[in-house]
């Protein structure tokens, strides 16, 4: 077997060379070889991709993919800058209308405010929250009561005022 | 192809490999997974891996070989990692049939038999024939070369052609007038 090896591989190769020698088909097995290379080949040729394929705009997918990958982290990077912004806005905007409407510098307002309140790390009835938040109550019908006096007081005055016009247009001092 | 030292291998070297040798890796690849878009994937990692490994390739003249050697082993990880799963559908075969060249109805009808027959031929042909068949006529390659490059006895590798050979004839005298 090993002796007709070589013999095997010359026949093979002259088989399936692109041009077979003539005389080299006149061996009836070689001939039958040849001819399951030629429907091989017309095959393959039929089966050649297009003229316009071009392997090169396939091939470096790193290059390629490079350019969305950089879009997509400035894109990130675009969208985390506007959330900050917004988020500093929104912020901004809130403690301006706390300025605004006069809660933001009222001292109990600040001292409650969520981020001097002390964190409670467990949910259980607590006797000294309750009596902070009792203490909060009183304190805050104070300035309530402090605001009813203030308001009784403007309207006294206001009325006087409304007298002293009265006389004055009446020529009575 | 002209030589290129090691450290002139850039883009344009690499841009005349791929027109010289795209074709016969794409042809090598397609007729082994019989799939056009697999084909065209694994031909674009082919190229991607020797790019990446142009350094190491020693200038021989053998471009198209190593080049195929790089596809065979990628063919075979593929295999591994679908089970065997390479095949081609009949419709994406029929996509491949040749069309009539002269616009002859009859020659055209025949041209489509032929292919089709043939086509059924390297459908029933073993992977490891179509494989030898292949590298023999995309990489010009001696049955010597194509046994060390795939790691099989040279009988081995004959053996398979012959066999390859001999159904593509079978298949021709029984089917074709």
């Amino acid at each position: 077997m090993n002796d007709e090896l070589p013999n095997l591989e010359r026949r093979l190769e002259q088989a399936t060379a692109p041009l077979c020698p003539e005389e080299a088909l006149n061996d009836p097995q070689l001939a039958a070889w040849r001819e399951g290379w030629l429907a091989l080949e017309q095959l393959l040729e039929s089966i050649e991709p297009p003229a316009d394929w071009r392997p090169v705009q396939r091939v470096l997918p790193a290059n390629i993919s490079r350019a969305p990958r950089g879009a997509s982290v400035v894109s990130a990077l675009i969208a985390a800058s506007l959330l900050v912004g917004l988020t500093v806005f929104g912020l901004y905007h809130t403690e301006n209308s706390l300025s605004e409407t006069g809660l933001g510098r009222h001292p109990i307002v600040q001292q409650h405010t969520p981020q001097n309140i002390p964190e409670e790390t467990d949910l259980r009835w607590d006797d000294n929250w309750d009596e902070k938040l009792s203490a909060l109550s009183t304190r805050l019908a104070l300035v309530q009561g402090d605001g009813d006096v203030w308001t009784a007081d403007y309207l006294n005055l206001r009325s006087r005022a409304n007298a002293l016009q009265q006389e004055l247009e009446n020529n009575a001092l | 192809m002209s030589s290129f030292a090691p450290e002139t291998r850039n883009a344009e070297w690499f841009a005349a490999w791929i027109r010289e040798h795209g074709r016969a890796v794409r042809g090598y690849l397609l007729g082994m997974v019989r799939r056009a878009d697999l084909a065209d994937d694994l031909t674009q990692e082919v190229f991607t891996r020797a790019w990446a490994a142009r350094g190491r390739y020693r200038e021989e003249g053998h471009g198209r070989a190593y080049l195929l050697k790089i596809a065979d082993r990628l063919l075979c990880d593929e295999r591994r990692q679908r089970a065997g799963d390479l095949t081609l559908e009949d419709a994406d075969w029929r996509r491949c049939e040749p069309v009539s060249a002269d616009g002859e109805p009859g020659s055209g009808i025949s041209a489509r038999e032929t292919a089709a027959e043939l086509t059924q031929a390297l459908k029933q042909l073993p992977p490891a024939q179509r494989r030898v068949l292949l590298l023999r006529y995309y990489g010009q390659m001696t049955f010597a070369e194509i046994a060390k490059m795939t790691e099989s006895p040279l009988g081995t590798v004959l053996s398979h052609c012959r066999r390859g050979l001999e159904a593509l004839r079978r298949l021709l005298v029984d089917h074709l007038p």
